[in-house]
């Protein structure tokens, strides 16, 4: 176990600039998600993390060591990358201790290590195969054993789960956590899947353009984001956003849409004072929105709807409040007008407001 | 590329990733490489004529003087004979090293 700290770290290819004095603190112990899109420096991150990567300016420490120009190995990383990268030639059992027989440890502490790996990760039978013969997930397994044998304080996932299919992918998730909870090792996660990001993480960096956007709990991050990017990018159909104005309804908040309409505003907390008459986009989750209000403190929104998508547990319905698309979450017994003008209800408090800037107002 | 990324984690340095990665993961395409070298060899007709002289003569330039006489009585058997013969050692090559010879040809054309 261990802390890794990260400290302006920069890192330039030629004269594109991938991470700009970026610091993030991980808690010994603790799983991170690194989420983002694609190309915003997740990864790039986390080889800088393992060694892989020169980096151009700033410091890495991990544990009480400043590791920023120490060689991978003697890190005390282990790392499983999303193709799993095993060995071809060489058995499970040569897989797992490669590292091992490079490191010349004793052949009886090696052979017990990697017992033990194979029992944590339930691969015993496969021990003699080659990687050419295991299925995906029992590859990914190795993989993650590959890491469990050299006692590494910090695991490192390269988005491992990204060449599984869905089912396969819904099981190693619940491992991985299982995993987790029982080494109690320090774990950095790269993703671009948000549902990996919230289930597996204790805390999630999300990340857009080499830059970390917000470093909160999932709940945080879902509840209340800090600009429009991570709104947009985290919860799946993404935020519904209205532009509008806010201004005072005589003392109380209110949101006015552009045909005029005014959307009540109480209960929803401003970060700062809200200002009247300011440009600003209204964020409402698909999942927080209603056709019965469900206190006395929602506010409403004229929708119209005109599609229904099926999801099995629950259905999705699309429509349009003013110009703007809008989705909403429904249990699926639930009948909807569709082709009229209705209300929508939400609770203000749990809705996002951002300003011209796209920060958090 | 992630594999030898893997290497340098698991603590392996240039020359161990070399001969304990590269080398085993080779070995279909070095038999690949062997064979062709063999029979390249083996087929050579010109460098033999002009550089081995006249003891040292390939196998097909005394084929080539076996079947392509102009003078005397045409022995079909003999000439059939010596072509066996000189096709025997890449047939032998080829039927030997098959398994090695279609990995290592179809190696990249499969996802691993």
């Amino acid at each position: 176990m261990a802390n890794v700290s990260i400290r302006e770290l920069a890192i330039d290819f030629g004269s594109v600039s991938v991470l700009k004095s970026l610091n993030l603190e991980v808690k010994s112990g603790e799983f991170i998600v690194l989420l983002g899109p694609s190309g915003c420096g997740k990864s790039t991150l986390l080889n800088a993390i393992a060694g892989l990567t020169d980096i151009t300016d700033g410091q890495i420490w991990i544990g009480d060591k400043n590791v920023t120009w120490e060689e991978p190995k003697d890190r005390g990383i282990g790392m499983v990358f999303q193709s799993y990268a095993l060995y071809p030639t060489m058995t499970v059992e040569g897989n797992l201790s490669f590292g091992l027989r490079i490191a010349g440890m004793a052949k009886e502490e090696i052979a017990e290590r990697v017992n033990r790996a194979v029992q944590i990760l339930q691969i015993d039978p496969l021990r003699k195969r080659r990687p050419g013969e295991l299925s995906g997930g029992q590859r990914q397994r190795v993989a993650i054993g590959r890491a469990l044998v050299r006692d590494v304080d910090v695991f490192l996932f390269d988005e491992p789960l990204s060449n599984l299919d869905a089912k396969l992918r819904t099981e190693l998730r619940v491992e991985l956590k299982r995993l987790h909870s029982g080494l109690g090792s320090t774990m950095i996660y790269v993703t671009h899947d948000q549902i990996e990001a919230l289930t597996l993480a204790d805390r999630i960096a999300v990340m857009s353009g080499g830059v970390i956007q917000q470093f909160a709990s999932p709940k945080e991050i879902y509840r209340r984001p800090v600009n429009r990017f991570v709104a947009g990018f985290v919860g799946s159909p993404s935020m519904n956003f209205l532009s509008g104005q806010v201004t005072s309804n005589g003392g109380v908040p209110a949101f006015t849409l552009p045909d005029g309409r005014k959307i009540d505003l109480n209960g929803y907390e401003f970060s700062g004072t809200p200002g009247d008459g300011r440009k600003a986009t209204l964020g409402v989750r698909p999942e927080q929105m209603q056709f019965q209000p469900a206190s006395d403190r929602a506010s409403s929104l004229p929708a119209t709807f005109t599609i229904v998508e099926p999801m099995g547990s629950d259905n999705l319905i699309w429509g349009q409040v003013g110009k703007e698309t809008m989705s909403v979450r429904i249990d699926a017994d639930e009948d909807v007008a569709l082709n009229s003008e209705q209300p929508v209800y939400f609770q203000p408090a749990l809705a996002s407001l951002f300003g011209e800037d796209g920060q958090r107002l | 590329m992630e594999l030898f990324k893997a290497a340098r984690i698991d603590g392996a340095g240039l020359w161990q990733i070399f001969f304990l990665l590269m080398i085993p993961m080779s070995i279909p395409i070095l038999v690949v490489a062997s064979i062709l070298q063999v029979t390249g060899i083996w087929n050579d007709f010109l460098f033999g004529v002009v550089f081995a002289g006249r003891e040292n003569f390939p196998m097909t330039v005394q084929l080539n003087n076996i079947v392509n006489s102009t003078q005397g009585e045409k022995l079909y058997n003999v000439n059939m004979a010596a072509t066996i013969l000189t096709a025997l050692v890449p047939l032998i090559v080829y039927f030997g090293s098959g398994r090695w010879f279609v990995r290592g040809i179809t190696a990249g054309a499969v996802k691993g």
